[in-house]
């Protein structure tokens, strides 16, 4: 009973926040947004200030909002809980705050002290209740994700990077160390959203290795740009926009390793998703068609072309049934064109990628 | 020369004096010529854990937590929360840190074993003295040459991502890990990165110390060597020090000292304790040098 209220009172809450949720069933058109990427908050100068005082009050509302949520969100449609909104709202200071130290009540700063800030007290407030009662993910309240040893900029439009594409760099680390010709080849990173598998892989590489990265939407190619420039990699990063393999033509049989997170989650289970996902997050970007499957046999037939003999190659899919139907589509379809094709499992057990070679 | 007297005097007084210098300089000579810890320059990684006496041990482990944070701000030091599991009503039951900075090892080595707590707890509304415990432990960092290697197939990494389908499904910045090493059972966590590839390669690191630190508490135990000082391997059940507030001293069992600034102390004014075990330990190692 007492979750129904709850529920109750969230969405009501949240109904001016849903005035940007994209709406279903339509392709999401981007063109309408600046393709000038964010600067993420941490980058952002201090110029605002505030007492102490404000700031004290601040966080206190911030946690009482953060703890007021309980598991509601989680046994709804399995969101954050407290303690994780918690973990953020540590997080935000330490992005939004000069000195994170500031609020820390051990500190000997007295309450009429000053605070530099690179978002307004104003804003601060609006950020958290954004965060909690909008659902809206805390990587874009930030406009930033740590991933691997990256901090890539996110916005609105991008997919913000999971922990288990991770695992796709360590997988080309291996590639690359067995056989040292991929790693002064030409790779591509097809759907490359922030641009963080075509950052994590060049750093891979050697000095002559270079990436293409491509995405279909303008602000995931603003905005992986924006990222590649940051790690002043724009000579070894190229990001083209264009769908999957539409901007790689001229390269067909030259591509030493292709790497991809397509979406991949069946059209009729996006609706269900945490709202952080089905609210907030491209759609373009998630919706892998009836089974999930479309762009991942596209990408799956298109390898067979661009990508050299002994080329790499790793694909990240729902996991399970997606991944073993990839496994066998490629053995036996594509008889011939692919070898040592391997299912590697993330940190939960899930069979989440497929790799291979393209055969000699 | 000798029949003046006045310089007679002076001369004498002379002698006294530089052989004193003399014996002072010998004594910081030998110092000096003491094997240097290896470690004493490295990072390290702080762990209290809470130990018998419930909800108030929890909290004086957030107390003890709280003291070294202090003393690192102090000189300077930077402390970085792996992971905690705080208590109900406060403090922590277990809390690990990694701190990072100048000297680091050589100041806190001495901090490892069972820290005894007397005091009114908060949570007693009976106005009673209890006793409680908590139990820190100091590993030094290890550099990747010093590193044990670690065979990957005997490691079991979880996530705490949420069960369920994940990938694209989820999207919640829980990036934790846990490792377990199945050879020794040995679990080790990392919650506070904001980036699951930098959890991992934090708890790796705190595995080396950890298995690394047993093998060699296992070999001092076999070596059975009594040294007062249990520098950083040291048994961990051995009770070091009591922290008794009523009496606002705190007691060092192992070099018999007490302090009567107890106040100060838990604010993180620890210098005058460690220079006192530093000091006890350089004796330790003459005598045993000494007898050698």
């Amino acid at each position: 009973m007492k979750l129904c209220t709850l529920t109750r009172t969230i969405s009501s809450i949240i109904q001016p926040a849903l005035s940007f949720r994209p709406n279903p069933g339509r392709p999401i058109s981007f063109a309408a947004v600046s393709p000038t990427p964010q600067t993420p908050l941490y980058l952002r100068p201090a110029v605002f200030h505030d007492s102490l005082t404000e700031l004290k009050k601040w966080h206190k509302w911030a946690k009482g909002l953060a703890s007021s949520v309980g598991s509601a969100f989680l046994e709804l449609d399995n969101g954050p809980d407290s303690t994780l909104l918690h973990r953020e709202l540590d997080w935000l200071i330490q992005d939004a705050f000069q000195h994170r130290s500031d609020l820390n009540p051990d500190e000997s700063l007295d309450d009429a002290g000053v605070v530099s800030l690179r978002v307004s007290l104003d804003d601060l407030y609006e950020l958290w209740k954004q965060r909690i009662e909008g659902r809206r993910p805390f990587q874009y309240v930030v406009g930033c994700e740590h991933w691997r040893d990256l901090i890539l900029s996110v916005e609105e439009g991008v997919l913000i990077p999971r922990p288990e594409t991770e695992i796709i760099v360590d997988l080309v680390e291996e590639a690359v160390k067995e056989s040292r010709e991929l790693g002064s080849g030409l790779w591509a990173d097809l759907g490359t959203g922030s641009g963080a598998l075509a950052i994590g892989i060049v750093r891979l590489l050697e000095d002559s290795g270079r990436v293409v990265a491509t995405d279909l939407s303008d602000i995931a190619v603003a905005v992986a740009s924006y990222n590649v420039q940051r790690y002043g990699l724009q000579d070894r990063v190229a990001v083209r926009r264009g769908s999957w393999y539409e901007s790689l033509q001229g390269d067909e049989g030259k591509l030493a390793g292709l790497v991809s997170n397509p979406p991949y989650i069946p059209s009729a289970d996006i609706d269900g998703l945490q709202a952080e996902v089905c609210n907030h997050e491209p759609r373009l970007a998630l919706d892998g068609g009836g089974d999930g499957m479309s762009d991942l046999l596209h990408l799956s037939s298109g390898a067979a072309m661009m990508l050299k003999p002994g080329g790499f190659f790793a694909f990240e899919t729902n996991g399970d049934t997606q991944s073993e139907f990839l496994q066998d589509y490629m053995d036996t379809e594509m008889k011939g064109s692919f070898c040592r094709l391997k299912i590697v499992s993330d940190f939960t057990g899930i069979k989440r990628f497929l790799t291979g070679y393209r055969a000699r | 020369m000798l029949d003046d007297p006045e310089l007679a005097e002076m001369a004498a007084d002379d002698i006294a004096r530089l052989e004193q210098r003399i014996a002072e300089l010998d004594d910081e000579l030998q110092i000096l010529l003491l094997p240097k810890d290896p470690r004493d320059e490295a990072n390290l990684y702080l762990e209290v854990r809470a130990g018998t006496g419930g909800d108030e041990a929890a909290i004086f482990a957030g107390d003890l937590f709280r003291m070294y944070a202090r003393y690192a701000e102090r000189r300077r030091w930077q402390v970085e929360i792996l992971s905690e599991n705080p208590g109900e009503h406060g403090g922590y039951k277990e809390i690990v840190a990694r701190v990072e900075g100048k000297g680091a090892y050589s100041r806190l080595k001495f901090e490892s074993g069972t820290h005894r707590v007397q005091r009114v707890p908060e949570t007693e509304s009976q106005g009673r003295i209890h006793t409680s415990a908590a139990t820190v432990a100091i590993l030094p960092e290890l550099d990747e040459i010093e590193a044990i290697e670690i065979n990957p197939a005997d490691l079991k990494v979880d996530t705490f991502r949420a069960s369920g389908a994940g990938g694209q499904h989820v999207n919640k910045t829980d990036s934790a890990i846990r490792i377990t090493h199945l050879p020794t059972g040995t679990v080790v966590e990392c919650q506070d990165e904001r980036s699951q590839h930098k959890n991992r390669a934090r708890a790796m690191s705190l595995l080396q110390a950890r298995l690394t630190d047993e093998a060699q508490s296992k070999q001092a135990a076999a070596q059975a060597e009594s040294r007062r000082l249990q520098v950083g391997s040291g048994d961990r059940s051995q009770r070091i020090r009591t922290y008794n507030f009523p009496q606002g001293r705190i007691t060092d069992h192992r070099v018999n000292l007490t302090l009567y600034r107890l106040p100060e102390i838990m604010q993180g004014d620890l210098d005058e304790l460690v220079d006192t075990l530093t000091r006890e330990h350089q004796a330790d190692q003459l005598q045993a040098l000494g007898h050698a």
